[in-house]
């Protein structure tokens, strides 16, 4: 039994990815001509795969290379957004003021999409790089702001008595009981900041022409080398997927019996 | 040995000021959005060095009352003194046992203990920290521990951390609340064994909730009997008739151990002692040793002055 279950694990997620594929292979056959099948895309992109660091030129470099920029860049927005997400989270949290104050601007703030923000960022910077930062930050940063206030207002009373008890001081209130306290809800606010600002890494590239696996994919297109695109994509996706396992594992770190 | 406390000769007896430690004056606690206080018309004094049980059925307002002599809360009514001082705020002379541990999850248990050290005396050098740490959780036999988190503990480990970082503040009172409740009988029964060979190698004040009569009848001086909620107050005070020290084999051969324990029992099955039936003169059983004295608040508080002034604690 368990053998069999096993092995179905092992199985079913190739079966799936062959089934897609299968269909991307149809629907290039048939209805959508201009899609590269799976073949001719392998094909096309096999150097940018098999010597992922080479470099010619801006826009013509392997896979790898592109993904670093695009990492980095990711990197620094990130920082900004924790860096400046967690200080808010908790002033929210500990703050009924502040959260009368901020939440509602919070609330607005939040569904907007990066698109929005990125010609804002070019306004306020003058420069694409900075821009894309911004932008990177200020869309990546609202999962840490609300999981540290969650996580603030959530803390078990018990342990607030404890150091209550202790007659405590205020700072040693916030550093010996509520952030440690709050730790695991930080790093689920990490984790999906970190998944949007990888989302938004790709939006801010394709409107900065910045070089990076976003910057590429829209470069791609506009030379009508479709089958790069679904490079980047699936690029995207393997890196997307690698940084949420990595999150997760240091989340679970975190995470308390 | 010591001589089986004799109970009270009278309530009427008033003297002057009480010297007791702590003391609570007609004290009434209602939370928010409930019609019924939890407790009210509550009075009673727990002398310096006396261990005093607080016994009542659950919903008697039991940690409440722990709440409001911690400072964790405060009363809507009434007086809470200690050491002659008004009380409003919690603090590390008070330390608290709390019912689920209250560990903090991110610290060893060297550093839970230790927190409490610099909370009490920050002035202490990091080495003198230690030193008083370890300590404690040597008193309570937990040395091999030392590096472990809470959720490594059992139970009863973990209680025993909350024990040790208690008496590590060295408060001048040790409020428990209902502290081996969630153990199993084996691990209970070790603890209190501990619990009562620490205090009264410590002489220290102690005010212990439970529901639990042989854990009381083992460690308090004097038992604190409350009705039942809401609205719960003080019922009655039964002086414990057992010489010290105490271990859990012994106190059963004890001749005044099973009375008192059959009036504590029927005291809490026979439920609400309302006060128009439990005025003054209507008493329980009288016994040789052990009589619970079923009074009003009024009297009641009388009553613990008394027995404040007169040091009933076995010496």
């Amino acid at each position: 039994m368990i053998a069999a279950q096993r092995l179905k694990a092992c199985t079913l997620p190739f079966l799936g990815i062959a089934g897609v594929i299968g269909l991307w292979t149809l629907l290039s056959a048939t209805v959508s001509p201009d899609l590269p099948s799976p073949l001719r895309s392998w094909e096309e992109s096999k150097r940018y795969i098999l010597d992922p660091f080479f470099k010619e030129g801006e826009m013509n470099q392997g896979i790898g290379r592109l993904a670093l920029y695009s990492l980095e860049r990711v990197a620094k927005g990130y920082l900004l957004a924790i860096i400046l997400g967690t200080p808010l989270g908790f002033l929210l949290g500990l703050s009924r003021g502040f959260t009368q104050a901020f939440d509602p601007l919070i609330q607005i703030l939040r569904p907007i999409s990066p698109l929005a923000w990125l010609p804002l960022g070019l306004i306020l910077f003058q420069r694409s790089e900075p821009a894309a930062l911004f932008t990177i930050a200020i869309c990546a940063m609202w999962p840490t702001v609300i999981n540290t206030a969650v996580g603030v207002r959530s803390i078990n009373q018990d342990y607030v008595n404890v150091g209550r008890v202790l007659r405590l001081s205020r700072w040693q209130m916030l550093w010996k009981i509520i952030l440690p306290a709050t730790v695991p809800y930080l790093f689920t606010g990490y984790r999906l900041s970190l998944g949007i600002a990888w989302l938004v890494i790709v939006a801010a590239e394709m409107l900065t022409g910045a070089a990076g696996v976003g910057g590429f994919l829209w470069q791609e297109y506009n030379s009508l080398v479709y089958s790069h695109i679904i490079l980047a994509i699936i690029t995207i996706g393997l890196i997307g997927y690698a940084l949420d396992r990595l999150m997760g594992l240091a989340e679970m770190r975190f995470q308390r019996a | 040995m010591n001589a089986p406390v004799s109970t009270l000769a009278s309530p009427a007896v008033t003297v002057a000021p009480p010297t007791a430690l702590l003391e609570l004056r007609n004290v009434e606690k209602t939370f928010p959005g409930r019609a019924k206080p939890v407790l009210t018309q509550l009075s009673v004094s727990i002398p310096e060095g006396q261990f005093a049980a607080i016994i009542g059925c659950s919903g008697a307002g039991k940690t409440t009352l722990i709440s409001l002599l911690a400072g964790l809360i405060t009363p809507d009514r009434g007086e809470i003194f200690f050491a002659g001082q008004l009380l409003n705020t919690p603090g590390p002379e008070r330390a608290v046992v709390f019912q689920n541990y209250s560990l903090l999850p991110w610290l060893t248990v060297l550093e839970n203990v230790s927190l409490a050290v610099t909370a009490a005396a920050p002035r202490l050098s990091r080495q003198a920290v230690r030193e008083q740490a370890e300590y404690f959780i040597d008193l309570v036999k937990l040395s091999a521990a030392i590096k472990k988190r809470p959720r490594e503990l059992s139970a009863g480990m973990r209680q025993r951390v909350g024990i040790a970082r208690a008496f590590a503040v060295e408060p001048q009172v040790l409020l428990l609340d209902e502290p081996f409740s969630l153990l199993d009988a084996l691990t209970r029964f070790e603890l209190q064994e501990q619990l009562v060979h620490i205090c009264e190698r410590t002489q220290k004040t102690v005010v212990m909730v439970t529901h639990d009569v042989d854990e009381a009848l083992l460690l308090a001086d004097r038992i604190v009997l409350m009705t039942n909620g809401p609205a719960a107050t003080i019922g009655g005070i039964l002086q414990v008739p057992l010489p010290r020290p105490r271990q859990h084999g012994k106190i059963l051969e004890h001749p005044a151990y099973y009375p008192a324990r059959d009036q504590l029992l029927s005291f809490l099955e026979s439920g609400v002692l309302s006060l128009d039936t439990t005025r003054k003169g209507q008493k329980g059983k009288e016994d040789e040793d052990a009589k619970i004295t079923t009074l009003s608040p009024v009297d009641v508080y009388e009553l613990s002055r008394w027995d404040a002034d007169a040091g009933v604690r076995a010496e």
